[in-house]
């Protein structure tokens, strides 16, 4: 056969090489060494200042969030009104002020335990199925012991005895911001800067693996007929219907942007010529500050039948200061989102939109004064929250090739619950809102 | 003497001693596979060059799933093959019309040495040249060579079988010339 004899004739051939061949290809080796020792060095400086920058805008966010939250308590005066009616005691029996006061105030507390308040209150364990911050700090000025009545509630409302209780007078300051103006110096960009000339990077990236971590800002997205309730925990213990409870409608200011961070690890796959679809598992903190001054964390208006239970012609009761509260909510996060490059050059730009399934973990309250004790609550059957959530993703995500196998990523994104956090009986609804910023680094399996 | 593996290894460090010892192991063989593309010994040696330098760019990537001089000639190829495209680009291959009957007389190879089949197969023109060594040497189908150079599988036979022609009647002379050069000799 004609081709089979080429074949043999060639099979194993060999010519000679210049031997200034090696020196030429050495050459070139080099050049493409050091072409790369400097990409890596502007790669590492690059992404030394981004990191840089990322620490210096989060630090200074937290820094200013922080401030704004002391200049908050410190504004924030409860001013309990006792006028001479109230003193004079429910009843107006009894005009000795001395006598029987009881002042709930944190300065001059006795707790009492668990037990006791339960039994004295009448109270059922919460659903939240703890007492621990159901502290009523109760202080007696002359006689160091409760000595109230047995007014029922019953009885209270039945003799018309509706008592004015103690109001409290909320002053918030808002944060103030000052947006500094910025005057455009530099003229436009000319289009043709922002043409590239590189080529198209058509390689599929097949299967990825990433991990990284976001920061940002997390507004709780309150909506509700209830005003300045704190935290979910905390909008479930009043009662609008009630007269009295209106009166007694604990007080609280909250900041209105808390943090959120997150970190977790994700795999994804390109599944089409610049569509990607990516899932993983995250971990999410959602932090906010705000004062209120709640006595009692119960979720069955219990602060009302205590109050009751401490009411007789010789008590006279104040609400505490307010205090400042951290809630910290945490979820597990399972995103699955659907990617598609705008961009796919050195720094591809990405957008993915797509859906994130909450499992809600917990919620923990510290009183950042230690006037109160810290309080956490589950999911469940007993608790407000609702144990699973669904959240719409948003973002955008600006990729830089380092090598290969491994590129970094700027991934700013918006993450909005579609549901509300509390379950449907709550009086109030939470859709949060999470806009943050993240890094991650990402590996190509080849 | 090193083994693959162990040259694959040190190269993949970018370590210039194994580079150059892989270097000389197969930088003959792959001479003469970019000289049967070329049309000169410059431009086979800079196919080489080039073919060479991507070797050691891309050898993190062998994956050893064939061999390591199966690897080596396909990249020269192709760098081979990039090279005559850019001038098939600018006088693109046409159907050849001359189509005349290859008569299957045999000829003997045996006479021949390498480098007079390789002076006879640089001297086709670019197209043909090209689909004759795709086609009768690495052995692709019509069909792939179509895919490859971006023409129709008519023009990729008609462009083999006027190589074939060219080279049959090359072939001839060259035996001609043999056999007057032996009965000199004897």
């Amino acid at each position: 056969m004609f081709e089979d004899n080429w074949r043999a004739a060639f099979a194993g051939a060999e010519n000679d090489v210049p031997d200034s061949l090696w020196s030429k290809i050495e050459t070139d080796l080099l050049l493409i060494e050091n072409k790369e020792s400097r990409k890596k060095i502007f790669v590492y400086q690059r992404l030394a200042a981004a990191v840089a920058l990322f620490a210096l805008l989060l630090g200074s966010y937290i820094v200013l969030d922080l401030v704004a939250v002391d200049d908050t308590m410190t504004l924030v005066e409860s001013k309990a009104i006792t006028s001479e009616k109230k003193e004079s005691n429910i009843t107006g029996e009894d005009n000795n002020p001395e006598r029987g006061r009881v002042v709930i105030t944190p300065l001059e507390k006795t707790k009492l335990n668990r037990g006791q308040k339960a039994a004295s209150s009448g109270l059922s364990k919460s659903p939240a199925g703890d007492y621990s911050t159901n502290t009523i700090m109760v202080s007696h000025q002359e006689e160091n012991e409760v000595k109230g009545t047995d007014l029922s509630r019953k009885q209270f409302y039945s003799e018309g005895h509706v008592p004015e209780f103690p109001t409290l007078k909320v002053e918030v300051k808002r944060k103030t911001f000052y947006q500094p103006i910025f005057p455009r110096r530099l003229p436009a960009m000319p289009s043709y800067y922002m043409a590239s000339n590189k080529e198209k990077n058509n390689a599929k990236e097949g299967v990825y693996a990433s991990l990284g971590f976001a920061g940002g800002s997390y507004d709780p997205g309150q909506s509700g007929p209830i005003v300045a309730a704190p935290s979910p925990s905390f909008s479930m213990m009043t009662n609008p219907d009630a007269a009295f409870s209106r009166a007694m409608q604990p007080q609280s200011t909250q900041a209105s942007v808390g943090t959120a961070y997150s970190f977790g690890a994700n795999v994804g796959k390109q599944v089409a010529d610049r569509w990607m679809v990516q899932g993983g598992l995250g971990f999410y903190i959602q932090n906010i500050n705000y004062t209120s001054n709640y006595a009692s964390l119960t979720t069955d208006n219990s602060l009302r039948v205590t109050v009751a239970d401490y009411l007789d012609a010789e008590t006279i009761l104040t609400v505490g200061e307010t205090y400042p509260i951290q809630s910290v909510n945490q979820y597990l996060s399972v995103p699955m989102q659907v990617g598609y490059k705008l961009v796919d050059r050195t720094i591809d730009v990405q957008i993915n939109a797509g859906i994130s399934t909450d499992f809600f973990i917990k919620n923990a309250l510290r009183d950042l004064s230690g006037q109160a004790e810290s309080f956490s609550q589950k999911a469940g059957k007993n608790s407000p929250y609702r144990s699973v959530n669904w959240s719409g993703l948003m973002g955008f995500e600006l990729s830089y090739q380092l090598g290969d196998q491994y590129s970094l990523s700027l991934v700013p994104g918006a993450r909005y619950a579609f549901n509300s956090v509390l379950k449907d009986n709550a009086e109030v609804s939470y859709n949060p809102l999470v806009l943050d910023v993240g890094l991650r680094l990402k590996y190509v399996f080849k | 003497m090193l083994r693959d593996e162990d040259l694959i290894k040190g190269c993949a460090k970018g370590e210039r001693a194994f580079q150059k010892a892989l270097y000389e192991r197969y930088c003959r063989k792959m001479m003469v596979i970019c000289q049967r593309y070329s049309k000169s010994s410059q431009e086979a040696e800079d196919a080489l060059q080039e073919g060479f330098v991507k070797v050691f760019s891309n050898i993190s990537k062998f994956r050893a799933e064939s061999q390591l001089s199966t690897w080596i000639t396909r990249i020269m190829i192709n760098t081979a093959l990039n090279k005559q495209r850019q001038k098939l680009y600018m006088m693109p291959i046409v159907d050849v019309h001359e189509n005349h009957l290859v008569q299957e007389e045999e000829i003997s190879f045996a006479h021949f040495h390498h480098n007079d089949l390789l002076e006879l197969v640089q001297s086709l023109p670019d197209g043909c040249r090209v689909v004759f060594n795709l086609f009768a040497i690495e052995g692709y189908s019509h069909k792939e060579i179509g895919e490859m150079l971006s023409i129709s599988v008519g023009t990729s036979k008609s462009q083999y079988n006027r190589a074939r022609v060219l080279l049959k009647a090359k072939l001839e002379v060259l035996e001609k010339i043999n056999q007057e050069y032996e009965q000199v000799i004897v």
